[in-house]
């Protein structure tokens, strides 16, 4: 069949409708770009939809030689990748460092920011956070309270501005704002501090 | 005095700081500390725990302002001892106060000074009322290391009871004009 028998006249009008469409596949192919192209950081760039959940999770931060360093415990886990922050109920965190007395973190609800961060790692923990540590032969026995606190698992430090109650020992100290680094075992309560000490009711008389 | 032992001690301060290793306490900024009728205000405390609990407070002046104290004192209905010094060491176990530098305590009964000591180093024990002025810091009186000084107040001998006088009854006429009449009807008379 020779190429010229394609160009009949019946068969021209057929060829006509073939570029048509051809002409209008490119225009819509076109303007699909002009949508995708300053749509760079739109739908497809933003997820805010969690990617990843986890329900009674256990979250183990190691240290390079292989020891536990805290752990992280809750009945749920959302995490969202646009900022790789997670969102948890009922968070429990342990610091399971063996030079520091263990303490244990929890809460009604949590938000761990930038958990892929290998050093930085921040956990704000809201609504009745204790704070519990219990009596060693080293340090006595330490209760914390207060409605928010943002936890820095790694450094392990606490700070918060709301007010605060602790029971260390035997005294009861109310105070609002609170700056706390177990490592070295300090705790600074920036105001309005008022602290009741029992009186030692087995008080040996010399 | 002894009912303080079994009072709870009160601290209020604007801020604190704890050191967990050095079991040290440090209240910061117009400190208030009371227990039972104790009272001590100070610009800084700091309290030492020791290793079976007893804590041990040092109160440190602020700028242009002394550590004060006061007390009630056993053995008397109204007796009160006042002190202030450049620095207090309150021993909560003992219960013994000690003052340092520019140190001076007043013993009042009431409002009035009985007994007024100062010096550089004077302790106190509330519970036996036992007061020890010394002239070194360390609380032992060294020869020739300055002096201390007290001051007794005289004891005002207390005005003896006046005899009581028997005045004559005298029978005035009632005039109702010069003398108020009791709630009886006056008697009127007209001049």
């Amino acid at each position: 069949m020779k190429i010229s028998a394609l160009f009949t006249p019946n068969n021209l009008r057929l060829w006509l409708l073939v570029m048509f469409v051809g002409l209008a596949s490119l225009a819509s192919y076109w303007v699909l770009e002009i949508i995708r192209s300053n749509d760079k950081n739109g739908a497809q760039a933003v997820r805010t939809r969690p990617d990843y959940y986890v329900d009674n999770f256990n979250f183990v931060k190691m240290l390079p030689n292989g020891q536990s360093k805290y752990r992280i415990v809750g009945t749920e886990l959302i995490h969202y990748p646009d900022d790789d922050h997670a969102d948890v109920t009922l968070p429990v965190m342990t610091n399971l460092d063996a030079t520091q007395p263990p303490l244990t973190v929890r809460s009604e609800r949590g938000v761990i920011k930038n958990i892929a961060n290998q050093s930085e790692n921040e956990v704000h923990l809201y609504e009745k956070v204790v704070v519990n540590r219990h009596k060693t032969d080293i340090s006595a026995h330490l209760q914390l309270d207060t409605e928010y606190l943002l936890a820095y698992p790694d450094k392990n430090t606490m700070q918060t501005d709301l007010p605060v109650r602790i029971l260390a020992g035997d005294t009861i100290t109310t105070g609002v704002g609170l700056r706390a680094n177990n490592a070295t075992q300090q705790m600074q309560i920036l105001s309005n501090v008022y602290s009741i000490v029992p009186p030692r009711t087995n008080q040996k008389r010399p | 005095e002894k009912a303080d032992s079994q009072q709870p001690l009160h601290i209020s301060a604007e801020s604190q700081t704890y050191d967990g290793n050095k079991k040290v306490t440090v209240y910061t900024g117009s400190v208030h500390m009371v227990k039972g009728t104790l009272i001590i205000n100070a610009a800084r405390l700091e309290v030492v725990e020791d290793a079976n609990g007893g804590k041990i407070g040092t109160l440190f002046s602020g700028p242009g302002k002394l550590v004060n104290y006061r007390q009630k004192r056993d053995g008397g209905p109204d007796l009160w001892a006042e002190g202030e010094a450049d620095k207090v060491v309150y021993d909560d176990t003992l219960e013994l106060i000690k003052l340092f530098n520019q140190a001076k305590l007043v013993l009042l009964d009431g409002k009035k000074r009985t007994h007024e000591s100062s010096g550089i180093y004077i302790s106190y024990d509330s519970r036996t009322d036992f007061m020890s002025v010394n002239n070194t810091l360390q609380g032992i009186s060294a020869p020739g290391a300055g002096f201390t000084n007290a001051v007794i107040y005289p004891v005002e001998d207390k005005p003896k009871a006046a005899p009581v006088k028997v005045e004559p009854k005298v029978e005035t006429k009632v005039d109702s004009k010069t003398e108020p009449k009791p709630a009886t009807k006056p008697e009127v008379t007209h001049e």
